[in-house]
């Protein structure tokens, strides 16, 4: 019989570096023993040794396979205990899993992309993939919000990113805050004025559950046909590949089949958001 | 296919004499039978001729609870092997018992990812399965459209007749089976093949039956995949205890947790399980975080349980060609609700005006 490839088990990765982004937001840089190489928008599962696994979509970018980073909210069980390990911990990792941001798509396109919170998460791997082929791309426009100032991920590359040609970006916090001279509004009233040829666009976006459901119906009051809008949905997956049952949303299992979906195939199965 | 005649009496020999590391068969008991492990020492008195078993045979090939991964995996070199590789003969499986086992084979091996384990057992299982003599009360194999004999994906089947069985080798497994204990066969005769074929019809005439009244005008696909937004499902959903008895007893789900149990030891080993769990349990799908901020799908009950009933008949078809349900009936002997999956699938299918 062939060999088999033990799909549960972890491969090592040692935690080179923990980046403190927001006051519950860290990142973990994490050197995988044999390099991962992923597609942006694909998933590892983090085992963090004798607490658990929980799964994460890489924020860096898929050039760099050997190296690989993902951005953590403060949530729960494994990831509170994530938060308190020190760079030199060993790790473990399983994927990569599912099939990732459907880039060619994107090619020659207006994309808009529309993040919420730690949601900005899987969509810098998605921008620095963009932004490393950015010739391919008519257009990229980044719409990001948070809660409060202090929950801006990533604020330090804001105006690296808007510097491109082709990008712009734009911020907003929920509700006023002291010292905050931006925009103040939910992310959805970043799309009011949006400026982009709807016919020649796709939306990609990722957050909680509740603004991805607002984001939808905004993008699809504004003329998106539901296949030009891809969501991450990301929900408990324990095993990753399509056979524990838990991530489903009708047929599809998010693990396997996303975790990022076209709306269009999603919208009509119960329990969407 | 070549038929041949056993006699009863000559069926362990046939067992036994497979070289498998363990024989488990169905054993005949008074009220309720499963298939146990047979001991030659102790003789059981084989059940073949009596209802399917009480459970389904799925824990042969996935365990309620295994061992998958020992790690860190650098430092403890673990490999699946072992047990997952001994040889198993199971004999007294239904049809519908292979027809799970077909449903299992599609999620576990012929999709993207091999389940190594799975694979494993897979492999080294021998199947004995036997037509059905006498239905239980809650089978209803044949309003899915089933049959309660095999026509395929079994090594060996037999076919009850008086003082034995009419054996048919269905793989190359069986028929390696049936040569190596060539002297406890010889041909049926077509009196017997006749005999057999009456024991099926007259089975499958005891289904039809018991099983009329819930007889549906359309396929159950197709009823249940338009019930999908049906506001019904809280009615239906009445009975439902959500104890998780239906997923643990049926031979098709096959949903599971991995979870992580710690050494005491930082370092480890620490051990990765794979443990049956079920949809119908608000912890199956529960996300971390606060209320609201990242929301648990399916928070209602009668959510998780239309999910449960549609997955089966409606999606599982959708994705994998085939019903997710074999028919066995144990979910509705297991129900401590006394719910019955036939009276479901009849009230959904809408009343003709």
């Amino acid at each position: 019989m062939a060999t088999l490839t033990n799909i549960y088990a972890p491969a090592t990765a040692v935690l080179e570096d923990v980046i403190v982004e927001t006051p519950t937001i860290r990142t973990f840089v994490l050197r995988p023993t044999e390099p991962m190489p992923f597609r942006a928008g694909q998933f590892v599962q983090l085992t963090l040794p004798g607490v658990g696994e929980a799964p994460f979509t890489p924020s860096s970018s898929p050039h760099e396979p050997d190296r690989l980073e993902v951005t953590v909210l403060r949530t729960g069980r494994v990831t509170d205990a994530l938060h308190d390990v020190s760079p030199g911990t060993e790790l473990g990792l399983r994927g990569p899993f599912g099939k990732g941001y459907p880039i060619e798509k994107l090619y020659g396109k207006e994309v808009v992309l529309v993040g919420g919170g730690v949601g900005l998460a899987p969509l810098r791997s998605l921008i620095l993939a963009m932004l490393a082929d950015i010739g391919q791309f008519k257009r990229l426009s980044i719409k990001y919000g948070a809660r409060t100032p202090d929950e801006l991920l990533y604020r330090g590359s804001f105006n690296d990113w808007r510097r491109h040609e082709r990008v712009d970006f734009a911020e907003t916090i929920d509700v006023p805050a002291a010292g905050w001279t931006g925009r103040v509004g939910l992310v959805t009233t970043l799309l009011d004025d949006l400026d982009v040829d709807i016919a020649n666009s796709y939306a990609v976006s990722c957050g909680p559950a509740i603004m991805l459901k607002f984001v939808t119906q905004r993008l699809l009051s504004l003329g998106y046909a539901p296949a030009q809008i891809y969501l991450s949905m990301n929900r408990r997956m324990s095993c990753g590949i399509g056979k524990c049952g838990r991530c489903n949303i009708g047929p599809y299992y998010l693990c396997k089949d996303g975790p990022d979906m076209c709306y269009e195939k999603i919208k009509d199965y119960p329990d969407v958001f | 296919m070549t038929t041949y005649f056993i006699e009863e009496s000559r069926v362990p020999d046939f067992l036994f004499g497979l070289g498998a590391s363990a024989v488990y068969g169905q054993t005949a008991r008074e009220e309720g039978s499963d298939i146990e492990k047979l001991d030659t020492a102790h003789p059981a008195v084989l059940g073949f001729r009596g209802q399917r078993a009480v459970l389904s045979a799925k824990s042969f090939l996935f365990p309620a609870k295994e061992r998958v991964a020992v790690y860190p995996s650098a430092r403890y070199r673990w490999q699946p092997t072992a047990e997952a590789e001994q040889t198993a003969v199971v004999a007294g499986l239904r049809a519908c018992d292979l027809a799970a086992m077909k449903i299992l084979d599609l999620v576990f091996i012929q999709e993207d990812y091999v389940d190594p384990f799975y694979s494993l057992r897979r492999e080294a299982l021998r199947t004995v399965s036997v037509d059905c003599a006498e239905p239980a009360a809650s089978c209803f194999c044949t309003l899915l459209g089933a049959k309660p004999y095999a026509a395929d994906g079994f090594d060996v089947n037999l076919g009850p007749v008086a003082g034995g069985y009419v054996a048919e080798a269905g793989s190359d497994k069986g028929r390696e089976m049936v040569m190596a204990a060539a002297k406890l066969f010889r041909e049926a005769t077509p009196e017997q093949v006749a005999e057999r074929d009456a024991g099926r019809t007259a089975c499958e005439k005891k289904l039809a039956d018991q099983n009329a009244q819930w007889a549906t005008a359309r396929g159950v696909e197709k009823i249940v995949a338009e019930a999908v937004e049906d506001d019904r499902w809280l009615e239906l959903a009445a009975e439902c205890a959500e104890c998780g008895s239906c997923s643990a007893i049926c031979p098709t789900c096959h949903c599971f947790q991995l979870y992580d149990q710690a050494s005491d030891d930082a370092a480890g080993p620490h051990e990765r399980m794979k443990v049956w769990d079920s949809c119908l349990l608000s912890s199956y799908a529960r996300m971390a975080g606060v209320g609201g901020m990242k929301a648990t799908p399916r928070p209602e009950l009668r959510q998780r349980f239309a999910n449960r009933v549609i997955h089966k008949f409606a999606w599982f078809p959708q994705t994998m060609g085939l019903l997710g349900c074999v028919g066995c009936g144990r979910c509705i002997d297991a129900c401590l609700g006394g719910g019955d999956l036939r009276q479901l699938l009849k009230d959904l299918e809408p009343v003709e005006a």
